[in-house]
This record gives C-alpha cells, structure tokens and sequence, in this order.
C-alpha cells in the first residue's frame, strides 16, 4: 500500500492550509499571509512554498483555479490557489490535534493562564 | 540583475520543476524584491533565497520522475506514429550495432572467415540492448488512449476498451505534441466513469487521472514487424538459407523488445547470445553446403536444446502473453 503523503501534516502545509482558509490567493500572498500569520517568523521561500502546494494538489488539499479573481495580475504569471473541502476538513483535523495537546499541555500544568 | 541571478538559480531545480513552477517562483521573486527595498531588506531576501535552495534543492531532486510523469496523464500516440517509431529506432540500431559489432567481433576472434557470422550475433545482442534502454519510454507509448470529442462527452474507444468521462467532470485539457492530457477530474465523479478495466489498472489522485488502457496498438505493430521480418525470410540468396532459422528465432523477439521489463530482457539478452553462438557452432555455418551427417544432426539437436537456448524461446512468450 503506498505511503499517504503529508501524513502527518508538515507546518508548512498546515500553514499555507491557514493561509488560503478564506481566501483565494496566489504564490506571493500565500507567502505573506504565512508570514504575517506567524508573526514573521517563516517566510517561504519560492522553491519550498512551490514543492508544498504541488504536493498538496496532488494530495487534494488545494486546487489551482483556472480564471484569475484579479483581473490586473492577468498579464503575469501569476497562479491562483484555493482550498478544497478535503483541505478544510485536514486543516480542521490539524487544528483539533492542537487543541487536544493544548488541552493535555494544560492537564500537565506546563501550559497556564490560556484557554483554548 | 538579481532576477537574472534569481532565473540562473532555476535552472537548478530539476526540469519537471521548473516546467512547472519556474514562471511563478521568479514571479514571487519579482514581487519579494519590488516590495523589499533597500540593503538590509535586500540581504534579507537573498538570505531567504539561498537557505531555500538549500533546503528545496534536494528535496526536489530527490522526488522520483515518476512523480511527475503519474501527474501527466496518459498519452496518445497513434499505430502509424508507433510502427514509425519503431521502423526508425529498430534501423539506427541496426546501423549502429552492425558497425561496432563488426569491429568488435574482428578485435576478439581474429579469424576472418568467422567475423561476419558473430558480427550477426553480436549485432543482435546490441539492437537489444539499445532497444532495452528505451523500454521504459516505449512502455508509455503503448498505454495510450484515443480521445473523441463529443457532443456532451469525451470518449475513449482503443481496441475494446471504453472510458466515458462527461465532460462537466474534467476541469483541464491540455494538448500538446503528445497529444491530449486529462487534469483535475473532479472529486467524487468515478461513479461516471464508466470502464470494463480492473480497478488497479486506473489510478486517480484529486487532481489528475492516469489510465492506463492495455496495449494499444501493441497487436498491429507486433503484425507489422513479423511482415517485415517474413518479407526479409523470403530472401533466396544461398548464403542467407543457413541463416535462416537464427534471423526467425531472433526476428520473433523484436516485438517482445518493445515491452518487456529491463531486468527480463538482460536475462534474455544474455541467452540469446550465448544459445544462438551455441547454435551457429554447432550448426557450422562456414561449411559448404551438404546434408550433414547423423552425428552433426545429432550435434546440431543438441545445441539447438541447450537450456539457454530453450529459455530464450520460452520467456519472450510469457512475458507477451501473460496480462501486463
């Protein structure tokens, strides 16, 4: 039986998953959304964020669309990206794993003061 | 300037990648350095690009070609194309291995009178392997499929096997010299494909199909090299009457080269050799010709049953005709 790939989900994935939630995006905003969304701290480069998001097409997490939403970026080669319900529902599992180590973090008294 | 840089840098990627993904990533490049100015922001960028070649260089070579040939989908390539194809390749083969087999058998044996008889063999040894080194390729010539545009379909029909894909189902097309390459059949749709195949033989990920469909082709091609080959035995010439038996035996197996598996065909490559050199001196082709006596018959029944010999007959046949 061959290997489920992004299994289990790498943090690039999971957050270019996070990145494209609400909204539909192509390469460079991807990187800026996980950018801001970890407060600077990963900043994709081009050959990583392309070889996830390949990985995730083939996996079916994300699909790549066929018309442009901006119509200015038409003339550069931009490539657009958005999720599919296979990726919201990984992301949702991603997330609730979080939450329940969280929660066990907390039980363990090494996580206080937060809830979840 | 550091675009150009940035478009050199590319190149390293492997070539798939790059088909792929090099007008997008020097486009987020482009982006990156529109909208970080200034030395610092610069040195940034250029931190960030070669910490990401350094990690997504390998990772990308590492990834198997059949990765990305599985994301192609199938390809279509007619009968003439293939009986074109394999006219030309089998010809350059037998150019090329004629003549280095011609110097190589003279370099080993010496004996004028007995180069062109192994220079024949030899000869056949290398078509072989040329042909091998190319089988992978042939093998995806022969999974093809024809597609026909419909009125509210696309229809698949090669040789008694149809697929039925609607068209509502199919997000991408593409064409090229190939021919047609199927994307992004959507999720949840394989209740209308409808296909008398084995499920093992389809594969599908969410964003692409592959269908392999049997060898298409494979028959009439196989039809077209024994016409060949028996146009070539019809041959009358005295000195090609001895030949006889070995250019059948080995004319039979040229179809089988098209297909068979690499490892098989080192195998079959090495026998073949060795029972057909078995044969031609057991035969003793240089003799004039006469009815040979009962020891050289008996001589010759043995040489033409050596295990070798035997298994070279056999496996070509298995690997045709068991399902691939």
């Amino acid at each position: 039986m061959p290997r489920r790939k992004l299994d289990p989900l790498p943090t690039v994935a999971f957050h270019i998953l996070l990145a494209l939630a609400n909204d539909e995006l192509h390469g460079y905003a991807i990187m800026r959304g996980v950018e801001e969304q970890t407060g600077g701290r990963m900043r994709l480069g081009p050959g990583t964020l392309y070889g996830s998001l390949r990985t995730m097409l083939e996996a079916g997490l994300i699909e790549e669309l066929d018309d442009r939403p901006d119509e200015e970026d038409s003339k550069e080669r931009r490539r657009y990206y958005r999720l599919t319900a296979a990726g919201r529902k990984r992301a949702q599992l991603e997330a609730e794993k979080l939450v329940d180590l969280v929660r066990l973090a907390r039980t363990k008294r090494i996580l206080r003061g937060l809830h979840v | 300037m550091s675009e150009k840089i940035y478009a050199w840098l590319l190149k390293l990627y492997p070539r798939p990648f790059r088909k792929e993904y090099a007008a997008a990533a020097l486009q987020l490049f482009r982006d990156r350095s529109r909208v970080e100015r200034g030395p610092l922001a610069r040195l940034r960028l250029w931190v960030d690009i070669l910490m990401d070649l350094a990690l997504s260089l390998p990772r990308e070579h590492w990834r198997r070609e059949s990765d990305w040939t599985e994301m192609e989908g199938a390809f279509h390539l007619s009968e003439e194309a293939v009986c074109r194809l394999a006219k030309r390749d089998l010809l350059h083969s037998l150019l090329f291995s004629i003549f280095i087999a011609l110097g190589m058998t003279a370099g080993w044996f010496g004996s004028a009178n007995r180069v062109w008889l192994f220079s024949v063999y030899l000869s056949l040894a290398m078509i072989a392997i040329w042909r091998l080194v190319w089988i992978p390729r042939n093998e995806r010539r022969w999974r093809a499929y024809r597609l026909i545009v419909g009125t509210d379909r696309l229809q698949q029909m090669q040789y008694g096997h149809d697929v039925t894909i609607f068209k509502n189902q199919i997000i991408k097309i593409n064409e090229d010299q190939y021919g047609l390459r199927i994307f992004g059949l959507r999720e949840g749709s394989q209740t209308a494909i409808t296909f008398p195949l084995d499920h093992h033989r389809i594969r599908k990920t969410a964003s692409s199909i592959w269908i392999p469909v049997g060898l298409a082709g494979y028959e009439q091609a196989r039809a077209r090299i024994f016409e060949w080959t028996n146009r070539i035995g019809k041959l009358r010439a005295p000195w090609f009457q001895d030949l006889k038996p070995v250019f059948f035996c080995a004319a039979s197996l040229l179809p089988a080269v098209l297909l068979v598996h690499l490892t098989s065909w080192f195998l079959i490559i090495a026998v073949a050799y060795y029972g057909l050199v078995l044969f031609a001196m057991g035969a003793d082709f240089i003799r004039p010709l006469r009815r040979p006596s009962a020891h050289e018959r008996r001589n010759l029944l043995l040489s033409c049953c050596n295990p070798p010999f035997l298994v070279l007959l056999v496996l070509p046949m298995v690997r045709i005709f068991l399902p691939l």
